[in-house]
């Protein structure tokens, strides 16, 4: 029988005793440099001299391989049978050589990618005249997807006992009977293949990854494991499906593909990023967004729009310490790594995928009509209501009866293309693979004027230089313009300027009966209560960001000696981000008749650009033992620095609009801006994995960060990590329990930690300012003035989380049952807070190390094949998170703070949100809402004169000027009266639990998959009922949600919504306005059908389907806003206020894929 | 052929370059994180010049200038709401001009904190004075104005807070930074202190054409403002008065900087709002930016006459004034009708107020209309904000020289107080040394006969001007004559012709103010020290001073309620809600801020004021 070898063999033709190894690998730990390269000195001759008496092939072999570096691979036993030779050989060729050595023996040879494999001669079969059966050889070689040799392939003739196995560079032989035959290529962690014979003589296979099998190969850190072998928690989500979601970037793709990864989309606007946060956040000022390792490249400001979908290979989250650590400094908010897809060796392949299709919005809020305006115009203004709507205009109410109305919303909103293309092209030889692959993401928003267009580009080039020597380069190129005014939020803090407040507020009737729709104002509107038509001023207004991305990563490998691999990569990325606006007279902003528009019409540019590079190098040493022993070590050191700068020229009181960005000169200059900063980071790493009996796996990792945004003291940062994993199934009360297929407990325990402070806040330093400081003598030009705009605190320091994970994968039946649980605590100390300060400091806010925030939770994934049929499969993915966030402690003696949004100046003296120790980072906070006040709350002293009781608490208003009807607060302190002392907390913004589940249904041709996510528990603050339910800005002339009919009045006296006018004290954030934010949508579906093996040969495809793919479907929720996903004022202190949100969109694609 | 001991030497090599390799890369390594930042600048590395002492000054002087400061939250949050005015606006009911306020409460923050960064700025200045070689006279006025500011900053600090942690360096670090309160005697002896050795350093006024700058006529001024604070409610010390009186006595004696009142009211209001300067009565001003975008203040706006009209420049006017201010003023006081808008803007077009209507008019001393810088930028505007004005530093002195003398008004104090009344009511519009009167009433002589309606009255003549009047007829007789506007600068008596209406035969006579009707003389202790506090009232209303006046005479409580009561007894329903600021106001509490809940929190050794 043919032993499979390649393990063993490793070691045992490396020629160099133990002791020395180990020398190199204690040195070679420490690590290395570029220069290493240049020792690459193999001789290529292959000019073979040996003279020797008696020797071993075994010799005879070490000696070639010394001579040629060509490996050899053999069974042991049967070597050994061979008698000595005796050897003169002068300056021969290889295969002479060989030829020589092996003459007369019944042994063969085979040379395939520098390795010569010795197998006993197979005695050729005598052909039987006698029977029909032509048995013939069948040879080929066995790759993966990428064209890496697949060694060890079992190859059986179906239903016949004949079968071989692949040797180390892919090829077979097998003999076969007939044309019928039928080969079954098997090899685990691949999907089995099976292949009809034919005339076939040369039978190449390329074996697919089962990606949902545990052999899969799973990108972490500095490094590849077999998903069987991981010890930390990694959660990888399903590249495959999330390509099907019609959407810009992965990160729209993302929610609810892994559990403990939290994806939230801010709100709908084209081109915006999403948050994401893996298993809560730990900061409460500073970013907790991830760690983005693209290609082996550590990026902490990422943006997702660099990478199209159909490039994404692989994304790996990295979730527990274990995992993290690597990554030390910047691994505490977890970390998500991405491989982009590279060549494949082999016929050189076309990918090409087209889709068009349409996106509108999900559903618009019903406003009052005509009548009901004007009755509720009648109610709250009466003397305006009779000026514009009634007498003055000779109409009376019941007139509006029925009447044409203006929605803006019609306008507003439409149904906006959406195109997006991919091509590739990829394909390779044994030493060369590359890839190029392009694509062009095309989106109209579905407000007026707002898009987003992206153009795409990719190419990368792996070369083996020899077999020991490897290169490679990944480019990526994007461009990315994103068009058009943010809605949920602008320059100004005034309600009014939201593109929203106007849609909705606009009047739907006049009294005149003149056409609102194409005025730019409401001539009956002025002041501070102007009405511009959101449309027209949309449609006018530039706001124009434009994003260039420049990715290039190279890499170098040497294989110095049999399993050590010197690894130096470098890379280089930049992004420049230009961004311009413009304001002319005819938009809300720029138009003179807005009274608090004091910039006249004015725009502005303004570049920023970031800049960076890294080097890596790390060594990895691969130690097959024996199977009992197991280990792998890898060492590093890496450096990185990252340079930014902005420059920008904004201008005011512009004379010739017309001229757009070419005017500025021409305005009064508003505002320079240049800024410029760097930082840089030095990192040792390294990490040992040790298998003990295929049972014990243990991993150690190390990372020491230095870091530049420290003073030299605090500078550097440790980061242990560990881990056990105990592989149950290969325990005997396991090994033969049929029903469990695997079975592995993961303990885990580390440190990581975050640096995400600004370039030079350890240090104080002095700046000179206009905005903040200048002031002017003489009615001159303002001096700027010199002040310390930071006090830095040279005792900075890393924030350390310290994070244990306990997890348990287990699959049964086959591992048709996959599940994987895990329980984590994870407590983020020294804090890298933006602490509050005293303010006789004269300073507001430094970066301190403060305070300390626990996460802790559970996350289950579990997928499941239901049905595995010859044409129908059935598969279930879920995952489910559950997370539990709280403060430990805060600055000094705080106890609590309170954070507020800009939103509306009315509203700024009151903050919707707290902190406190031993509850969440946020919790909503304002006065609870108790209904209304009713007519018992009142002495009636004279006839409709209606006089609260003494007994009864006031809203904030005096007492005298509440009347029935009016919004009721709880008076928590007794003191009947409401007010700062009546504050509480008003609700939770963070989900109890989310996930998402996919089921993915296969028949014949045909493919559905249906995902849907999920976030459950969650409240959210709905701002703009604060404005439309009852119009608490008081604002003539604005209309009201459809829901503010049902208020009170006398005739509908209720606890429901207030009367007209009643609403209370302005700028009150209450529990009236927290609503149960839960939902689950159907996010993505999509259908597939490939077409017949026909058609796909007429046009010379290897594959083509058409697909029909929808984002956002169908949403169930409570939530009476537009869309329960938003969060327009997003940070961690601040989450799930609605104001003004651009809606998600529902999308419709249809699309082609094609394979060549 | 390569041996075998020939790929051991190329090993060693390997190793040898790793080893050394190593070696250069730690190295290396940490000169690579020493970076410098690129976006600030070492404090310890500057100072060496001149000009960075000018811009670090310049910064201490911003909070002036600062919407938490002068651009509106002294004038439209802490001070008006006195007995002159309230905000009127029915968007809001909380907030410190409300008297409804938590120690939460943003703009009492705010305001702490822009004052403790000037504090902060002024110590930098004051830290780093020495270094730079320069004229000694040029860091002379550098130092004594870093000083002052550091000083006035304290000042508005102690009025507003009462004990307050007094810093005098710059914060070394985000730790220890926990303070106690400075008890207020002691903070009035910094302040005092500093400015005493300012006024030493500081440049004269004479030979300086601004009026932001501090110069030796500010710092005397204000030493007489400090003093009369420190001499009166809460800390009582009466010997203080003799300090204010000192200070106050040498501006007005100070003949080299010859300060005087400008002849007219009016005129000095509407320098500010054509950004001239005349430092001989405006002594020291918050300066606001005329060009640019920024260093603009609210002046006018916030605090001005409402409007929505471009051309006149739109204005939030968000303050109404008080039927108390508007009884205040006696007849032939011209002041009033600067002080308090005689009418509102219908667009750009001016509307008289119902002579009925003395409660809810605008503060009119700041006014839109006679901005001449363009263009006129919404809510934003160039007047600068009186900070020292000299009829301010007679009427003190005039307290001051009372106090003194045993609560007896002498006939020094009698000129200091007539000096400004008699500005106020006109006297001095035809220069020094001339008369100037006004008309003070029409004598009918004879009725006339046949008149249907009114006939028009015309007043010419006399050297004067603007002089109106109306007349009523009843019984085709005129039976009274309403003097609409008393006129100014008459020198004779003028002229009055009465036509149409339909009647003929009146004869009437006008009569005109006497040279000394604007003087107060005889009063009684009592009435002389009601008469100052009455006059600072009519002089300087809306300049910031009220409350803060009205707390040292012990009268706050008192006035706020009578306000408050005549709002309920007299106001129409829509406009009850003015009387919320005086309703709520407690004097158990609201005498003094809060103390920020901010400070409060992250500073262990603080206390709270009473009853926050």
């Amino acid at each position: 029988m043919y032993k499979f070898f390649i393990a063993k063999n490793t070691g045992r033709y490396s020629h160099y005793p133990i002791a020395k190894i180990l020398l190199i690998m204690k040195l070679t730990l420490f690590l290395l440099t570029v220069g290493f390269m240049q020792s690459y000195a193999v001789s290529f001759a292959q000019q073979i001299s040996i003279k020797a008496n008696n020797i071993s092939l075994e010799q005879a072999f070490g000696e070639i391989k010394k001579q040629t570096s060509y490996d050899f691979v053999y069974d042991e036993a049967l070597i050994k049978t061979i008698e000595p030779v005796n050897l003169n050989i002068q300056k021969l060729g290889l295969d002479a050589t060989l030829k020589q050595i092996l003459q007369g023996k019944a042994l063969d040879y085979s040379i395939t990618d520098r390795i010569v494999t010795i197998r006993r001669r197979v005695p050729r079969t005598e052909s039987s005249s006698s029977s029909s059966i032509q048995r013939r050889t069948v040879t080929g070689k066995v790759t993966d997807e990428k064209g890496n040799p697949l060694p060890g392939t079992l190859i059986q003739v179906k239903g016949e006992s004949t079968k071989t196995v692949s040797e180390v560079g892919g090829s077979y032989m097998i003999t076969v009977s007939g044309t019928e035959d039928v080969l079954v290529y098997s090899f685990i962690g691949f999907q089995n293949q099976e292949i009809k014979v034919g005339n076939q003589k040369t039978i190449d296979v390329k074996m697919a990854v089962d990606e949902k099998g545990l052999d899969q190969v799973v990108v972490i850190g500095y490094g590849t494991v077999a998903k069987k072998d991981l010890t930390g928690s990694v959660g990888t989500a399903d590249v495959k499906e999330m390509e099907k979601a019609p959407v810009a970037n992965f990160d729209q793709a993302l929610a609810g593909r892994v559990a403990g990864v939290q994806v939230s989309n801010n709100d709908g606007q084209p081109g915006h990023n999403a948050n994401i946060v893996i298993r809560g956040g730990n900061s409460l000022t500073q970013s907790t967004a991830p760690l983005y390792v693209v290609d082996g490249f550590p990026m902490e400001d990422f943006s997702s729009s660099a990478l199209s979908n159909f490039d994404i290979a692989s994304i790996s989250v990295l979730k527990d310490a274990s995992a993290t650590a690597i990554y030390g400094s910047r691994g505490a908010n977890g970390v998500i790594v991405i491989e982009t897809k590279k060549g494949q060796t082999g016929k050189p392949t076309i990918d090409f995928s087209a889709s068009f299709g349409s996106q509108g919005a999900i559903k618009k809020m019903d406003m009052m009509s005509g009548y009901e305006f004007v009755k509720y115009q009648n109610e709250i203004y009466p003397t305006l209501a009779e000026r514009y709507y009634l007498g003055n205009v000779g109409k009376q109410l019941e007139d509006y009866q029925g009447v044409k109305e203006l929605d803006l919303q019609d306008r507003l909103f439409r149904n906006a293309p959406i195109n997006i293309y991919n091509i590739a092209l990829r394909g390779g030889n044994t030493s060369t693979r590359y890839a190029v692959s392009g694509s062009l993401f095309d989106q109209q928003g579905i407000i007026v004027n707002s898009s987003n267009k992206r153009y795409q580009g990719r190419l990368s080039l792996d070369q083996s230089i020899s077999d020991k020597l490897k290169a490679g380069f990944v480019v990526g190129m994007a461009k990315n313009t994103v068009d058009g005014t943010p809605v949920n939020s602008g320059p100004t803090s005034s309600a009014t300027s939201y593109t929203l407040y106007r849609t909705w507020g606009f009047r739907p009737v006049t009294g005149t009966g003149i056409d609102l729709g194409d005025l730019l104002v409401d001539p009956e509107s002025e002041g501070l209560n102007l009405m511009i038509n959101p449309v027209i001023s949309l449609e006018n207004e530039v706001y124009l960001n434009t994003y260039s991305d420049l990715n290039l990563n190279a890499f170098l490998s040497y294989e110095i000696l049999k399993g050590l691999t010197l690894k130096v990569s470098g890379g280089t990325n930049s992004r420049t981000n230009q961004y311009k606006y413009f304001y002319n007279s005819d938009t809300y902003r720029g138009t003179p008749l807005n009274p608090s528009n004091f910039r006249g019409q004015y725009g502005g540019v303004v570049n920023r650009s970031m800049k960076g590079w890294v080097n890596e190098n790390t060594l990895t040493y691969k130690k097959y033992i024996n199977k009992d022993h197991v280990f792998d070590v890898m060492g590093g050191f890496t450096l990185q620095r990252r340079d930014s700068d902005s420059f920008g020229y904004e201008a005011d009181n512009i004379p010739n609009e017309e001229m757009l960005f070419s005017s500025l000169g021409g305005g009064t200059p508003y505002r320079n801006t240049s800024t410029q900063t760097y930082h840089t980071l030095a990192s040792f790493l390294g990490r040992a994995n040790y298998t003990l009996l295929t049972k014990y796996m243990f991993t150690a990792s190390f990372r020491a960060d230095g870091s530049s945004k420290f003073v030299a003291q605090n500078r550097w940062g440790y980061f242990p990590a560990g881990a056990f994993a105990w592989r149950m199934k290969n325990e005997n009360f396991l090994k033969n329990v049929d029903m469990i297929s695997d079975a592995k407990l993961r303990l885990g325990y580390g440190v990581t930690g975050n640096n995400r402070v600004g370039d030079f806040d350890r240090a104080r330093g002095l700046i000179y300012t206009d905005w903040e400081a200048g002031y002017s003598f003489e009615n001159g030009i303002p001096f700027k003035g010199l002040i310390m705009n930071s006090m830095g605190n040279s005792s900075l320091r890393w924030e350390s989380t310290f994070q244990s994970n306990i997890g348990l994968d287990l699959g049964l039946v086959d591992d048709r049952v996959q599940l994987t649980l895990d329980l984590y605590k994870k407590n983020t100390k020294d804090l890298l807070l933006l602490a509050n300060l005293p303010r006789t400091t004269g300073f507001i806010r430094e970066y301190r190390n403060i305070g300390e925030v626990e996460n802790k939770g559970l996350e289950i994934t579990l997928n499941t094949v239901n049905v595995k049929k010859n044409n129908f499969s059935w598969e279930t993915n879920f995952n489910i998170a559950f997370n539990r966030n709280k403060i430990i402690s805060l600055v000094e003696n705080e106890t609590n703070f309170l954070s507020s949004v800009t939103f509306d100046s009315n509203f700024s003296s009151s903050s919707p949100y707290i902190a406190m120790v031993d509850r969440p980072a946020a919790l909503y906070y304002g006065y609870i809402w108790d209904g209304n006040y009713q007519y018992s709350d009142f002495d009636e002293v004279s006839p409709g004169n209606y006089v609260l009781k003494s007994t009864v608490t006031t809203n904030g208003n005096t007492a005298s000027s509440i009347q029935p009807g009016d919004i009721k607060y709880r008076d928590i302190n007794g003191d009947k009266v409401v007010d700062s002392q009546d504050l509480a907390v008003i609700g939770n913004p963070q989900p109890l639990h989310s996930g998402g589940i996919n089921n993915i249904f296969h028949y014949k041709s045909f493919s559905l998959s249906m995902f849907f996510q999920w976030s459950y528990g969650n409240e959210l603050l709905n701002a703009n009922r604060l404005i439309f339910e009852g119009n608490g800005l008081f604002r003539p002339l604005l209309n009201q949600y459809a829901t503010y009919e049902n208020r009170w009045t006398p005739e509908n006296q209720n606890n429901e919504l207030f009367r007209s006018g009643g609403h209370g004290p302005f700028g009150a954030y209450s529990s009236r306005v927290i609503e149960d934010g839960s939902y689950i949508r159907l996010k993505t579906l999509s259908l597939s059908y490939r077409l017949p093996e026909a058609i796909l040969s007429k046009v010379r495809a290897s594959d083509l389907a058409l697909t029909f793919s929808g984002q956002n479907l169908i949403t169930w929720t409570n939530y009476s806003g537009m869309d329960p996903e938003v969060s327009t004022r997003h940070s961690a202190l601040t989450p799930g206020f609605d104001y003004s949100a651009y809606p998600i969109a529902r999308t419709f694609v249809f699309g082609i894929t094609a394979k060549f | 052929m390569v041996s075998l001991l020939n790929f051991k030497k190329m090993e060693k090599v390997k190793i040898y370059i790793v080893a050394i390799a190593i070696v250069g890369l730690l190295a290396s390594c940490s000169k690579f994180l020493d970076t410098t930042p690129l976006d600030k600048m070492d404090p310890d590395a500057i100072f060496d010049k001149e000009s960075q002492l000018d811009a670090a000054l310049v910064a201490a002087y911003d909070p002036l200038g600062r919407g938490a400061v002068y651009a509106y939250t002294i004038q439209t949050r802490l001070a008006t709401e006195s007995d002159e005015g309230f905000f009127y606006s029915s968007s809001r009911t909380t907030g410190p001009q409300f008297y409804d306020l938590s120690s939460s409460d943003p703009e009492v923050l705010s305001t702490w904190t822009t004052l403790y960064q000037g504090i902060s700025r002024a110590n930098l200045v004051l830290e780093n004075v020495d270094r730079p070689v320069m004229d000694e006279t040029r860091r002379n006025y550098i130092k004594g104005e870093a000083l002052f500011l550091r000083a006035y900053y304290y000042f508005l600090l102690v009025s507003n807070w009462g004990d307050v942690p007094l810093l005098l360096h710059t914060a070394e670090s985000v730790e220890g930074n926990a303070i106690e309160r400075t008890p207020s005697d002691l903070v009035y002896e910094q302040i005092t202190q500093d400015m005493i050795q300012a006024e030493e350093l500081v440049r004269p006024i004479q030979g300086y054409d601004g009026a932001g700058r501090v110069t030796k006529s500010a710092v005397r001024g204000v030493l007489a403002r400090v003093y009369l604070y420190w001499a009166g409610y809460p800390l009582m010390k009466i010997e203080k008065y003799q300090d204010a009186r000192f200070w106050a006595k040498k501006v007005i004696d100070d003949t080299e900087a010859g300060h005087r009142l400008n002849p007219s009211y009016d005129e000095v209001f509407i320098n500010y709002a054509k950004d001239k300067y005349d430092n001989k009565e405006s002594i020291w001003e918050v300066e606001f930016a005329v060009t640019g975008i920024y260093e603009h203040g609210q002046v006018g706006s916030w605090i001005g006459i409402r409007s929505t009209n471009e051309s006149i420049g739109t204005a939030y006017g968000f303050i109404g004034t008080t039927h108390t201010l508007f009884d205040r003023y006696k007849v032939g006081d011209l002041r009033r009708d600067r002080a308090i808008s005689p009418f509102y803007y219908d667009g750009a077009t001016q509307v008289l107020f119902a002579e009925t209507q003395t409660s809810r008019r605008f503060p009119g001393k700041w006014r839109r209309e006679e901005e001449t810088a363009l263009p006129k930028l919404n809510q934003n505007t160039p007047q600068n904000y009186p900070l020292l004005r000299y009829s301010d530093v007679l009427l003190m002195f005039a307290e001051a020289d009372y106090q003194v003398n045993n609560q007896t008004p002498t006939a020094a104090a009698y000129t200091a107080l007539n000096e400004v009344r008699r500005r106020g009511y006109g006297k001095k519009l035809n220069g020094p040394g001339q008369i100037s009167e006004t008309l003070k009433s029409i004598t009918i002589n004879d009725g006339g006969t046949g008149y249907t309606a009114a006939p028009v009255i015309s007043i010419t003549g006399g050297g004067g001007e603007g002089a109106t009047a109306t007349a009523t007829v009843e019984g085709g007789e005129i039976i009274l004559v309403t003097i609409t506007n008393p006129g100014r600068k008459f020198i004779s008596l003028p002229t009055i012709t009465v036509t149409g209406g339909g009647g003929s035969g009146a004869v009437l006579t006008p009569v005109l103010s006497l040279p000394d009707d604007a003087d107060l003389k005889d009063l009684n202790s009592a009435e002389f020290i009601s008469a100052i506090q009455e006059e600072r009232s009519r002089e300087l209303c809306f300049e910031g001073f009220r409350k803060y006046d009205l707390i040292r005479w012990g009268l706050l409580e008192i006035k706020l309620k009578e306000v408050g009561s005549w709002i309920t007894a007299n106001e129409n329903a829509s406009y009850k809600y003015v009387s919320l600021s005086f309703d709520n106001f407690d004097k158990s509490r609201h005498t003094l801020l809060p103390i920020p809940q901010n400070d409060i929190s992250l500073n262990g050794l603080l206390t709270q004021n009473p009853g926050y």
